[in-house]
């Protein structure tokens, strides 16, 4: 058996035993507190039969992905802003670290206040609690450009454009890369986060939905869509980098 | 690698391609009196094709001297001309890879490890436009000859420190450099490549017809390679000795020993690098 092989078996294993964990607890504390796997795969496929459930993704991967290209973007040019004046990294280091330790969930409330129970608030949490991540990262990943390939290229004649073309870009690229697969559960909380406090569609909005009623397979129901959310997002996420980051390490 | 060199008599040396004039850098602020010199009064002369070997003892100024020749680096005072024009100067800011008219190999093979052999070679050319068929052609057959043409689609860290090297060389070569920057290009390497590189450079010098400047540490390797060797003292640099290398071409790297004028070049050379680090 190969490796690859056993590594599945072994996470298939995985699955097995939390399934058998949960239905275990579902029977000891009741349908209340845990709801049967069987209830809450039943539930799912009722939504997905009656097109709820695909609603509620799409919104929710819409929200994700505006948001996770805004902070991604964002982080990005402000990490290459700071690295590239050092009077300007200096002025908005600290600016930025206090930004930093700011919980971003707690500006939900504040950004409904400025901009409306909208798109706009959701969209902007998202790219908050991305940016800062995917900043922290590339401002890292911008230090450790080898300044010999630079040396390099500069002499075989590259110019600035083609520098950043051929020796940033793919010097940077995994962290940026490592920056999104760190903040994308982080995303998805946001998202979530948005959802039940202002939104008409979405798995947050569907769980908010279901804890109002006291309807606890419903919630179960978003917990799984989101943790599958983040799985799929995941693999995605890893699929890009393998096609465009270039290292074979 | 079969090693096919010219005959004395074929090895020409041109008129000069690059001159260093009273070159000199220093570090420091020369108004606060904290000026330090590396290297001071550089005065040499290279001339086309010629193959020129510098020496000098650890933190002589040897990489700082490449390093200005390629302008990576601005001198503090002197003039840097290529065939009679200045390029490079105290008065010049440095714009390496203006001209495209210095190669330059450093001590580390600086490949880009994201990229293929290949597109390591091509790099060069693609920096420069859309490289033409004749361009690849070359590319394809400077591969070949230094024996990474069936390497050509792996990547830096699947290869040995003796064929990185070959790439490296082969990448600097590719776009025709008339004059070639040699930083210790063989020193972290065993023996035994070491010996098969510098015969491979050889040869490659043999059918390339470049100008070299090439530093090294190690006296067998400047006296088999150089047609001059240039001394640097200690610090800051200054050019203590210029020895031109009387020993006939073809030449064997490995038995360069053997040659009859090799003792008398060595212990020149050796005495005078005692005696830099000893002033």
């Amino acid at each position: 058996m190969s490796f690859q092989q056993k590594s599945r078996l072994a996470g298939l294993v995985g699955l097995v035993g939390f399934a058998i964990v949960w239905e275990l607890a579902s029977r000891l504390v009741g349908d209340y507190w845990v709801p049967g796997i069987a209830q809450v795969f039943a539930r799912l496929f009722k939504d997905l039969v009656e097109g709820r459930l695909l609603v509620d993704v799409a919104a929710t991967t819409q929200l994700l992905l505006a948001g996770t290209a805004i902070g991604t973007a964002c982080g990005c040019a402000l990490a290459c802003l700071l690295r590239l004046s050092q009077r300007v990294d200096s002025l908005m280091q600290p600016l930025i670290t206090a930004l930093m330790s700011v919980p971003k969930l707690g500006l939900v409330p504040l950004l409904v206040l400025w901009f409306g129970t909208g798109w706009a608030p959701k969209v902007m949490l998202v790219a908050l609690t991305v940016l800062f991540i995917v900043f922290s990262l590339t401002y890292s990943g911008l230090a450790t450009v080898d300044p010999r390939l630079t040396m390099t290229a500069r002499v075989l004649g590259a110019s600035p454009l083609q520098l950043t073309r051929s020796i940033v870009i793919p010097s940077v690229l995994p962290f940026v890369f490592t920056g999104l697969q760190v903040a994308l559960p982080w995303a998805v909380s946001a998202a979530l986060v948005a959802e039940y406090l202002a939104a008409k569609a979405g798995v947050g909005h569907g769980i908010e939905q279901a804890r109002q009623m006291s309807d606890s397979v419903g919630v179960y129901c978003g917990i799984v869509l989101a943790t599958v959310l983040v799985l799929v997002c995941n693999a995605a996420l890893a699929a890009v980098r393998r096609l465009t980051v270039k290292s074979p390490f | 690698m079969k090693l096919n060199m010219p005959t004395p008599a074929a090895t020409t040396i041109g008129c000069p391609l690059l001159e260093l004039r009273q070159l000199g850098i220093s570090y420091g602020d020369a108004a606060s009196g904290e000026q330090r010199w590396v290297l001071r009064d550089i005065d040499l002369v290279v001339r086309e094709g010629e193959f020129v070997t510098v020496m000098g003892s650890s933190g002589a100024g040897k990489s700082t001297l490449l390093n200005v020749v390629a302008q990576t680096l601005q001198p503090s005072a002197g003039q840097i001309l290529f065939r009679g024009t200045p390029v490079g100067g105290a008065d010049m800011a440095p714009n390496p890879g203006s001209n495209r008219q210095i190669g330059y190999v450093t001590q580390d093979d600086n490949l880009l490890p994201w990229r293929t052999v290949w597109d390591n070679v091509m790099f060069p050319l693609t920096i420069a436009g859309r490289p033409s068929p004749a361009a690849v052609e070359k590319a394809h057959a400077l591969l070949k000859q230094v024996g990474l043409d069936r390497w050509a689609n792996h990547y830096p860290h699947q290869l040995s420190g003796g064929m990185r090297k070959r790439a490296s060389l082969a990448r600097t070569l590719v776009y025709s450099p008339p004059i070639v920057l040699m930083d210790e290009p063989f020193g972290a390497l065993d023996a035994e490549t070491r010996a098969q590189l510098q015969a491979d450079l050889l040869n490659l010098w043999s059918t390339e017809r470049k100008t070299i400047l090439f530093v090294t540490h190690d006296i067998n390797e400047a006296v088999a390679l150089g047609d001059r060797i240039v001394v640097l003292s200690g610090t800051p640099g200054r050019v203590v000795l210029e020895r031109q290398i009387d020993i006939a071409r073809p030449r064997d790297p490995e038995l360069i020993f053997k040659a009859p004028t090799f003792a008398s070049h060595y212990d020149a050379i050796r005495g005078c690098l005692r005696g830099a680090g000893h002033a």
